[in-house]
């Protein structure tokens, strides 16, 4: 039976309490996140810095530097991986996942993430398009629907979870000001492209004949987090069981070809990457999917003519838009949803008298170590001046952050292609994808024009 | 069609709502075993899921919050 209910009726039906803080992926992504980030702030003061653990492979243009890097740095990497072992380890295993099964499944992650990583520092790797994100995805994706592996080693294949990490840990690279600074904006352009979205994703469904409740978890799926929203909703309007895996079958879909086209057509119409960064915050569909899109488009700056702006731009507008402007409404989307099913839809076999407390439940709690990261290195480094912190703080403090981030993005880049099996997916049917698929158009037509025309300066100027 | 939702809600009690029913089941493995493809972008493990589950009844997707005629209680509960 249920492990996570709340027994009795003294705690609210949908409240976990305080159990949340160790019950939910959130909040160990925060405890590991905001782990690290002190850690490092420690070892400055002292003197000392992470640098050593966060080992990256260095730039290679032949097998034999390739091959005196590992030689030279074998330990570091050993050291890195035994301390990715314990932190994970011991989150998800208080989660409930089997050690016996994840230990051996993060290892062999952890090995193909480090030979995707060096194919990437490959001196010539962009000239074939070999973008370590975009790389992870294909390599994912061929072994978990060409070879296969066996179920138990999904264990250690936790997306969200790397992905969540890695957005706490680019907090701490992001100056606080900028999240103030920028914020407003993002919130403003993800509002009107989300509202407009789920409008027509919701009222094409209704056309084609869709139920409402399964409109509104399409809705959600398109206009605000990808899969994410759509079980929020799914489980605020009280959808039916098939409803939730339909709209993970199309958001899935859409997510993946997003990944491969947002990027291309940056690239052809030549966007500077803190506009291409926020466009693909606005219409990608994922958190995880659009940091692969974002993180690979803002790798060509300076390698491929004619893309300004720096790599970090594109990731920094990305998680701005997706992460501030869309993402942390979820609890508010279900709530007012929640009392439209009540109150206007036709009646289930089930009730619900609606709770605003669900703003606060369905709260990704990874956004608040995001913005204390954020904030917590933004102080401690006031009283450099930009030349200092870009020759003091940045390879000592911010650097190893920033590799770290690296290494669980590509945890969760690969992690996205292990565990996405075409063939196991719900066959989500022919009127629920095209109402998605109109939403899809009206969300990358809009997000583009506020992206490139409307806002553009703003996303352009970002971090400058 | 509210009054029709409200008449039939009303069947029910908050009280035995169905995060402490017998046919709820909502544990985040079992979840991800069920819906398929759930983990390759979200989790059920994530906050945004809170604690829904699912309505072996009803075959709903369903909050903890809901109620309905057909509560039964789970041992312990």
């Amino acid at each position: 039976m249920s492990a996570d209910v709340n027994r009795g009726t003294a705690v609210r039906p949908g409240a976990s309490g305080w159990r949340e803080l160790w019950l939910k992926e959130d909040w160990w992504a925060i405890w590991i996140g905001l782990g690290i980030v002190l850690v490092a702030y420690i070892l400055f003061v002292n003197g000392d810095s992470l640098k050593w653990i966060a080992v990256t492979p260095a730039k290679w243009s032949s097998f034999d530097q390739l091959a005196a890097h590992f030689s030279a740095n074998i330990l570091r990497y050993a050291v890195q991986l035994g301390l990715w072992i314990a932190i994970f380890t011991a989150a998800t295993t208080i989660l409930g996942h089997k050690p016996g099964a994840f230990i051996p499944s993060f290892i062999l992650l952890y090995v193909i993430s480090l030979i995707i990583f060096s194919v990437g520092q490959w001196d010539q790797a962009n000239k074939y398009n070999l973008e370590p994100p975009l790389v992870a995805l294909l390599v994912g994706m061929l072994i978990s629907n060409l070879i296969g592996l066996p179920r138990w080693l999904d264990a250690g294949f936790r997306v969200e979870f790397y992905v969540k990490v890695g957005i706490v840990l680019l907090g701490a690279t992001l100056p606080f000001t900028q999240i103030v600074w920028a914020g407003p904006i993002a919130i403003l352009q993800a509002s009107i492209v989300s509202i407009a979205t789920f409008l027509v994703i919701f009222w094409t469904g209704r056309l084609l004949g869709l139920d409402k409740r399964l409109c509104a978890t399409l809705g959600a799926g398109g206009a605000v987090c990808g899969v994410s929203a759509a079980i929020a909703i799914a489980g605020a309007v009280g959808a039916k069981k098939e409803d939730a895996p339909i709209a993970i079958t199309t958001v899935i879909l859409w997510a993946i070809v997003m990944i491969f086209v947002l990027p291309l057509v940056a690239r052809a119409l030549g966007l500077p990457t803190g506009v291409a960064g926020a466009w693909i915050g606005t219409s990608e569909f994922a958190d995880a999917a659009g940091l692969a899109a974002a993180q690979s488009y803002g790798n060509l700056a300076g390698h491929v003519e004619g893309i300004a702006g720096t790599s970090d731009q594109a990731v920094f507008s990305f998680t701005l838009m997706k992460v501030v402007g869309r993402d942390v409404w979820i609890g508010i989307w279900a709530f007012v949803l929640a009392i439209i099913a009540t109150t206007r839809w036709d009646a289930i076999e089930t009730g619900q008298k609606p709770d605003a407390a669900q703003i606060w439940w369905r709260f990704p709690k990874f956004v608040i170590g995001f913005v204390i990261a954020s904030a917590f290195i933004t102080w401690a480094t006031t009283q450099y001046s930009l030349a200092d912190y870009n020759k003091t703080v940045v390879p000592v403090l911010v650097g190893p952050v920033k590799d770290l981030r690296t290494w669980a993005f590509i945890f969760c880049f690969l992690s996205i292609g292990l565990t996405t099996r075409f063939r196991e997916l719900a066959h989500a049917g022919r009127k629920p994808f095209l109402a998605f698929s109109t939403g899809v158009v009206v969300n990358v037509v809009l997000g583009f024009i506020l992206s490139a025309f409307v806002f553009a300066s703003h996303w352009t100027n970002l971090t400058r | 069609m509210g009054w029709l939702f409200t008449r039939q809600a009303s069947e029910g009690t908050e009280a035995g709502h169905c995060g402490i029913c017998r046919h709820f089941r909502n544990d985040p493995a079992y979840l991800e075993a069920v819906l398929k493809g759930l983990t390759s972008f979200s989790s059920a493990y994530a906050s945004v899921r809170g604690n829904d589950g699912l309505c072996t009844r009803h075959d709903r997707y369903l909050g903890p919050g809901f109620y309905c005629a057909d509560y039964s209680p789970a041992e312990g509960s």
